[in-house]
């Protein structure tokens, strides 16, 4: 080895990198140790607490009974480009069982023959289509679909998701309570890849576990764009969707101010695409980042205000130190990549171990929650923690690209309208 | 059926005589009789004859009489269609609800503000000296295509209540009321209305008679 990476690695000893995890175990119980031990507790304590209840009270998840509540719902499905999967989504929407539906499909100006597809089903009388001359974005494409939609609930689903039988009337049950403005379900992956399973085994370990525990204190931290259902007087009262990015993330804080409750189901879930390959899935998750990041940090930083609510303050709480959490993160990332993994395979490999054993836990927990991840996928463990690594690099990289403001124009929304919005 | 070329001038019946006449007509106006629309007749259409005890005289039957045996070429002139029930040309074909089919409907211009996203119909935004004003966002709306846009109309049926991006057609035929929507134009009788041009076995016809 040549000398100056003697020289190098040498240097990149945990101490010197203080703060990072190696620089926590080196020095026992110092304040990055409980740092950490924090983070771990956060991550793993409340599914732990939410599986005892679950244990002792089998039924405690289940959507409230309902026994004659049907409104009408609008099913607004926006799509762009998605071809014949379009009859697909349509269809699972009316073989799910509940008969008071209209649905509106909004195409945002496709270049193939979404439209085509879903004019097909207009002969059901329970489908209309609306065709934009003009790309618009999702956000603004929800919005003229809104215009048309007569439903009492508004059910927004992506057109590349399909619904279980059952998902409707367990989101509508819900909202027989006045004060509840939105529901959730579970999110699942389509695809049958090594990539769309780890894929489906982050949702339930991050997205549904999360949520589980979340809802019964009303800090849900995001309603999941491709499948959530709102009270239409909900979505009217607080001017629908805003353009931009993060237009999920924004909807959620903003029925928040605005007093609303949010639900989640856990029994039935929705199926939804992925990028089917590493690249386009850190660009999803860097987009995600950054809508993220310019919600909360730049339009809605005053959302843990008291006047919110004591469960807002705990979320900005929460979304403060995930923050600094991610950025200290990085360095640790890069500290493990760059030195670690080359010179201190003895630290490496344990904590590995013990990042493993930890999602095996919050795996046989969601899957005693909700049948997911399948037990036929639990081997997939062993890579999760590699699978996360880009991720989260592809993460901290939008959440600092925000932060310094570099490049702030991403396509999810036309140039024409995002040079009119404000929060850049 | 003996071919009328072969058959003697003086031999032929009565009919045979005014399908000659016809043809003697079809020839003398340039060689092509062309239908003209008549809404009252059930057909909506007639070839009136134009020259001698055939003028004013609906030809349709003999023409096609001619045409079946290939003394007259048809070439399509228009296509109409016919009510599946009473066999009317007479039809109304108007936008109409999707739902309740009533063509009573009306619409409205929706407005897009990019800034907030904001859609609602266009009067909805209040008018004010500069431009309109966003009820969503309260800032002041100037320039379309520049901070706003109108993607689209939307519709309303006054009977049924409901909305709609795009009125279904319907039509109503006006002798039998039968009502089609959607698929159900399908149902409905398509004709060809063709015009007749002389053929050459027409034209030989006419020459061995000495008509030519």
């Amino acid at each position: 080895m040549p000398e100056f990476w003697h020289y190098f690695i040498a240097r990149l000893t945990p101490a010197t990198l203080g703060g990072s995890l190696g620089s926590a175990l080196t020095h026992m119980y110092g304040p990055a140790f409980f740092f950490i031990l924090a983070i771990t507790t956060i991550n793993q304590l409340p599914p732990l607490i939410m599986w005892f209840v679950f244990m002792a009270r089998p039924r405690a998840f289940d959507p409230p009974a309902n026994p004659g509540f049907r409104p009408l719902v609008s099913v607004i499905v926006p799509g762009r480009n998605l071809g014949k999967n379009i009859a697909t989504t349509i269809d699972s929407v009316l073989q799910a069982g509940y008969e008071n539906i209209e649905i509106i499909y909004a195409d945002d100006n496709s270049t193939d023959d979404s439209a085509s597809w879903a004019r097909t089903f207009e002969s059901t009388g329970k489908v209309k289509v609306f065709a934009s001359e003009k790309h618009h974005g999702k956000p603004v494409t929800i919005n003229i679909a809104l215009a048309f939609a007569q439903g009492e609930l508004i059910f927004v689903l992506d057109g590349d998701s399909d619904i279980e039988p059952g998902t409707i009337d367990a989101l509508v049950a819900y909202f027989q309570d006045e004060r509840v403005g939105a529901a959730v379900t579970n999110l699942l992956i389509k695809g049958h890849s090594l990539l769309t399973y780890l894929i489906s085994m982050e949702f339930s370990l991050t997205g549904t576990l999360g949520r589980i525990w979340r809802a019964p204190f009303d800090i849900l931290r995001m309603l999941p764009g491709p499948s959530t259902m709102f009270r239409a007087t909900a979505l009217r009262s607080i001017g629908c969707f805003d353009p931009g990015l993060g237009d999920d993330t924004d909807i959620t804080l903003r029925l928040r101010k605005a007093g609303w409750h949010l639900r989640y189901v856990s029994t039935h879930c929705v199926r939804t695409d992925c990028p089917s390959n590493l690249r386009g899935l850190l660009k999803q998750r860097n987009r995600w980042a950054r809508g993220m990041m310019k919600v909360r940090f730049n339009k809605h930083f005053d959302f843990g205000h008291p006047r919110y609510g004591g469960n807002s303050t705990l979320l900005w709480c929460e979304f403060v130190v995930q923050t600094i959490m991610s950025l200290r993160g990085l360095q640790t990332i890069l500290f493990f990549v760059f030195a670690t993994i080359f010179v201190r395979s003895d630290i490496v490999i344990p904590i590995y171990g013990l990042n493993v054993l930890f999602i095996l836990i919050k795996a046989l927990i969601a899957n005693d929650l909700t049948g997911y991840p399948r037990f036929r996928h639990f081997w997939l463990v062993i890579l999760y923690p590699a699978y996360l690594l880009p991720i989260r690099l592809a993460v901290e990289c939008g959440i600092v690209r925000e932060l310094l403001r570099i490049k702030p124009y991403h396509p999810y929304v036309p140039k024409r309208i995002w040079e009119q919005t404000p929060y850049h | 059926m003996v071919p009328l070329a072969i058959k003697a001038r003086s031999s032929l019946s009565s009919y045979g005589r005014r399908l000659f006449e016809v043809l003697q007509m079809v020839q003398q106006d340039g060689g092509v009789i062309k239908p003209e629309w008549y809404p009252a007749h059930p057909r909506g259409y007639v070839y009136r004859g134009t020259a001698g005890a055939l003028k004013g005289e609906d030809l349709a039957d003999d023409l096609e009489w001619l045409a079946h045996r290939e003394y007259l070429d048809r070439t399509f002139f228009e296509r109409i269609v016919h009510c599946a029930r009473c066999s009317s040309h007479s039809l109304n074909t108007r936008e109409v609800c999707p739902s309740c089919k009533s063509a009573d409907l009306r619409s409205v211009e929706l407005l897009l503000h990019y800034r907030c996203a904001h859609i609602a119909p266009i009067h909805e935004f209040p008018l004010e000296d500069r431009g309109r004003r966003c009820p969503k966002c309260h800032c002041l709306i100037t320039g379309l295509g520049t901070d706003h846009d109108i993607p689209t109309l939307r519709y309303s049926c006054n009977q049924c209540k409901s909305v709609f991006p795009l009125p279904e057609i319907g039509t109503v035929c006006m002798g039998c009321g039968a009502q089609y929507a959607g698929a159900e134009h399908e149902s409905l009788v398509p004709q060809n209305i063709v015009f007749y041009r002389i053929a050459p076995l027409g034209l030989d016809a006419l020459k061995h008679l000495g008509y030519a």
